[in-house]
């Protein structure tokens, strides 16, 4: 933890725990990021660059991938990994039951998992950003329809929500997004509404209300960009879960569909030839739980350094 | 008194919500209902029309969903596409299995983790701390179906150590008295069986609760580390007590408030997770039956199971919500 | 206790020299640097400072609760002449809560919320007191009562299955005061047990230890930064400041007639009632930094009768009479 005033506090338990002078805790968590902090975390530094690796790499993929994850050749059928015996390094990773280069299908699979997760989270905290703002600020009814809503929402264990509006509106890329959309969107209201009703008693609002100041000015200027570091941070940790579930989707056969490359759907195929042909579940699962992983990481360094506060280092 | 009773009528506009979701998300699924229970058969235009007046689909739709409700609620969910028989009926049939494999999940989860979480608060800083950290992270990046997989093939396809799929080996089975095989065997005193049914047991139980046990052991973790630097612990170590006093005591006591009210909302999330370990382990349990159904496009089956899914989930919280009431002096009273 | 008495006697606790440092990732916070006092049976003595002074810090080590990353250095601390800072764990644990006992500053902080006030007091008596443990519950429990109702709660008997949260600020301090005393310890640590309350209740508590203080003949050392309580409830007065201490002596002389111009500061900026209409006068200036220690005296930057030749260390000199002062602008 950064301490940039040394001087301690003669209260023992303050000294012994590593609480953090009284006064501190009425400060409401600005927008402000602690880059040192952030940077200084080595662990979360490597991690948020795989994460903009795997970006990249779903952006590139074609420049990546060294052949058509969708060309099969059936003589190389399951073919081992390079260094094992049948092995090639023309398909380090080997192939699947159709012929196809495992590393390749991983290099484009990366496509699916970073648009998924990236576009439902950027839709769901949009949405989220904005209802719970509104019920958070404006209370009365809108905040019973909303809360109401959220209650009734969050009443669905995750998956079973996904896969049952999954199966009603069928497999896709699109379909996906709003079936993880329709659900992920009531953790960023939540995270929003409460710190809204947090910040609003905080005087620079009052301050701004009291010079006349229009209700929408207020929730977007002075209330949003106090509440956005929280929100990022669970964002941030949303898209890991966001992925999880994709894959978990994908890999029922509700998601992606093959012959369109998914980590998740990957990790299916593979599931026949356990027995024989273990690379071709494992490697795409490797890959899955790399990219999560690393941005669970991240996004714990993420709210480090937003909030020295809580760091448990 | 009055405010759980607050609290459970505050679930009664939840519950009709999600049956209405759950309702209007399979009467709005593309496919006529009747032709695919009827598949292939030859019925004349008239049988169909019976048919279809049976099930009550000529009425508008706000009716059916009152026929909906109340036929739910008396368990009447209408009869499976697939099995011919009523869903009810299939569904129970199914609930032992997934049941036994929850509750040995759950067990694990909480007996492995809670005393893990305690011990790396304690240690805070070490090694041991750290590596528990690092698991646990694991544990949470994990993709749960994969994770199973790998257990398989390296557990059962390669050391062979243990069974790949299913619950029980045929030879083995035991007459059926709570369906629940770790009970069952051992009241007829089969060892063997029983410890066939736990060589099933373990792989499954152990992907199952991987995910769980990681969350519960960072939430006890960090709970512990926040009671921990109370000024309480102090004074209790200023008069001498024992540190497993103080630790177990003092310390656990509190700690626990939160780390249980997560386990209750786990346990509901649990669910979810178990259609896939089913479908992986071939456990033959309502998950995997719901798999299934929604292949065979089974709309009642499905129907029927998520609701009654998501009941136990809303329960669950609805406890998770009370338990951290009652355990809590200070709102309790 | 006359003066002249306490010189005949040997001290119940002794420190000398201590030191206890922190090891933070800003580096070394040497809260207490080089601290010796002395503690006599019966006495009542307070230690007076600001936040950061090292107060707490020095008693704490004296119940061997100092955690990581903090660590007594060197020095040692005397009871009843042992030395404690060579104990175990073990030996420590017969020591706290028995002989000596202490209390902390927020009382519903210091208390466990979740569990029941009975139990509070009784696990002490049964850590601590075989014989009564022997005599079964029922003896604890009346024991329980009496500590309660000597610390002045009403209907003690009925408030014992009670949790701290149900009890008023006032009677949570006496609750952990009945805790502290309940095995009647030899040395009483009370760790601001004002300041946490309302300005009525502070003067029952502190008459309340007075008097419990000459049935027990005990020891009591007062940690504060209030010098009312200081002037009207204890015998002796330290004086701390930046981990050290700065004037030590008998109360009365203290109070009266202040030798460290921190301590006279400290009188000044009391305001008083005769002083209307005048200015307040705080003591200008912060702590020092407790990391980058200069080598001179800690209090210069706020000194007003500073010199050139305050900078070095200053060590600390015995007064004519009984006192001792860490000041060269002093004469003897």
């Amino acid at each position: 933890m950064k301490i940039t005033n040394t001087i301690p506090s003669d209260n023992i338990s303050e000294i012994n725990g590593d609480k953090i002078d009284p006064s501190e805790e009425k400060t409401v968590s600005l927008f402000s990021i602690n880059m040192n902090n952030f940077l200084s975390n080595r662990l979360a530094v490597v991690a948020s660059l795989i994460v903009i690796f795997a970006v990249i790499v779903s952006i590139f993929s074609p420049f990546f991938a060294m052949h058509d994850p969708n060309k099969t050749d059936l003589f190389i059928r399951l073919q081992p990994p390079a260094w094992m015996e049948g092995g090639d390094w023309a398909h380090p990773l080997g192939a699947d039951h159709l012929g196809r280069d495992i590393l390749s299908r991983i290099i484009f699979g990366t496509r699916v998992s970073i648009a998924v997760g990236f576009s439902v989270i950027f839709i769901a905290t949009g949405i989220g950003i904005f209802t719970g703002l509104i019920a958070g600020y404006l209370r009365g009814k809108f905040d019973l329809v909303i809360s109401t809503i959220v209650d009734i929402l969050l009443g669905f264990p995750y998956l079973i929500f996904a896969i049952a509006l999954m199966a009603a509106m069928g497999p896709g890329f699109l379909n996906i997004i709003l079936a993880l959309v329709y659900k992920e969107w009531v953790i960023p209201c939540r995270v929003v509404r409460g710190e809204t009703l947090v910040v609003k008693e905080i005087e620079y609002v009052e301050a701004a209300q009291a010079i006349g100041a229009s209700k929408l000015h207020i929730m977007l200027k002075e209330i949003l960009p106090n509440i956005l570091s929280p929100v990022i941070v669970v964002a941030t940790t949303r898209m890991a879960t966001v992925i999880i579930l994709e894959s978990s989707l994908s890999f029922l056969g509700l998601g992606i569909q093959p012959p369109t490359a998914s980590w998740g759907n990957m990790v299916a195929d593979g599931r026949e030839f356990m027995l024989e042909a273990w690379w071709v579940s494992t490697f795409a699962g490797i890959a899955i739980l790399i990219l999560v992983l690393s941005m669970n990481i991240a996004s714990l360094g993420l709210r480090d350094a937003f909030d020295p506060r809580f760091s448990e280092t | 008194m009055e405010n759980f009773l607050k609290r459970l009528l505050r679930l009664v506009p939840v519950l009709i919500g999600i049956s209405l979701i759950v309702f209007l998300m399979i009467s709005l699924t593309p496919g006529d209902p009747v032709q695919i229970m009827l598949g292939d058969q030859f019925v004349t235009a008239e049988m169909e029309q019976a048919l279809r007046k049976d099930m009550g689909l000529d009425l508008p739709i706000y009716k059916r969903f009152g026929y909906f409700l109340y036929n739910a609620s008396h368990g009447n969910f209408g009869r499976s596409f697939f099995h011919r028989r009523p869903v009810m009926d299939v569904i129970l049939e199914r609930l032992p299995a997934t049941i036994e494999l929850t509750l040995c999940s759950m067990l694990m989860a909480i007996f492995v983790s809670i005393p893990l979480g305690v011990l790396s608060a304690v240690k805070k800083g070490t090694v041991y701390d750290r590596s528990s950290v690092v698991t646990a992270m694991l544990g949470v990046s994990m993709p749960g179906f994969w994770f199973g997989i790998i257990l398989i093939i390296i557990f059962s396809i390669n050391l062979q150590w243990l069974p790949v799929s299913g619950r029980s080996t045929f030879s083995m089975s035991v007459p059926s008295v709570t369906g629940m095989l770790l009970i069952d065997t051992l009241l007829a005193g089969e060892i063997g069986s029983f410890i066939d049914a736990v060589k099933h047991l373990i792989l499954p139980t152990i992907t199952l609760g991987m995910a769980m046990g990681a969350t519960l052991m960072q939430v006890t973790r960090a709970s512990m580390m926040e009671v921990l630097r109370q000024d309480y612990i102090l004074f209790a170590e200023a008069k001498g007590l024992k540190w497993f006093r103080v630790t177990f005591l003092h310390a656990l006591k509190n700690a626990l408030i939160p780390t249980i009210t997560v386990a209750a909302i786990q346990t509901g999330q649990l669910l979810g997770g178990n259609m896939i370990i089913e479908t992986i382990f071939g456990w033959p349990g309502v998950g995997s039956l719901v798999v299934q159904a929604i292949f065979n496009r089974n709309y009642p089956l499905v129907q029927a199971a998520v609701l009654i899914y998501v009941l136990i989930y809303v329960i669950m919280n609805f406890t998770a919500d009370i338990l951290y009431t009652v355990l809590n002096p200070r709102v309790r009273l | 206790m006359k003066k002249e008495d306490m010189n005949h006697q040997s001290p119940l606790l002794r420190i000398d020299k201590l030191c206890t440092y922190f090891n933070t990732h800003s580096g070394i916070v040497k809260a207490v640097d080089g601290v010796s006092i002395k503690l006599y049976p019966g006495e009542c003595l307070g230690v007076v400072g600001e936040s950061g002074s090292g107060k707490s810090v020095t008693f704490t080590s004296v119940m061997g609760l100092i955690k990581k990353p903090g660590k007594i250095m060197s020095g040692t601390i005397e009871f009843q002449g042992q030395d404690i800072t060579r104990f175990t764990e073990r030996q420590y644990r017969n020591i706290r809560g028995k002989k000596i006992a202490m209390t902390l500053q927020d009382a519903l902080t210091a208390l466990n919320p979740s569990i029941k006030i009975i139990d509070q007091i009784s696990e002490v008596l049964k850590e601590h007191d075989n014989e009564i443990k022997s005599q079964g519950r029922r003896a604890i429990k009346k024991r329980a009562i009496e500590m309660m109702t000597l610390v002045g709660i009403p209907d003690a008997e009925n408030r014992l299955k009670d949790y701290p949260h149900q009890f008023s600020g006032g009677m949570r301090q006496r609750i952990m005061i009945a805790i502290a005393l309940s095995c009647k310890p030899k040395l009483l640590i009370a760790d601001e047990p004002t300041t946490a309350l309302d300005v009525t209740i502070q003067a029952q508590v502190l008459n309340l230890i007075s008097e419990i203080r000459k049935e027990l003949d005990m020891s009591v050392i007062i940690i504060t930064h209030n010098l009312g309580v200081v002037s009207e409830y204890t015998d002796r007065t330290v004086v701390m400041y930046a981990g050290q201490i700065v004037e030590n002596g008998l109360t009365r002389d203290v109070i009266l007639n202040p030798q460290h111009p921190y301590t006279k500061g400290l009188l000044e900026s009391i305001p008083r009632l005769s002083d209307l209409g005048k200015k307040i006068h705080p003591i200008p200036g912060q702590v020092c930094d407790l990391v980058n220690l200069p080598a001179q005296c800690r209090f210069f930057s706020r000194c007003s009768y500073r010199t050139e030749a305050c900078r070095k260390n200053i060590e600390i000199r015995k007064l004519d009479g009984h006192g001792e002062v860490r000041c060269i602008l002093i004469d003897e």
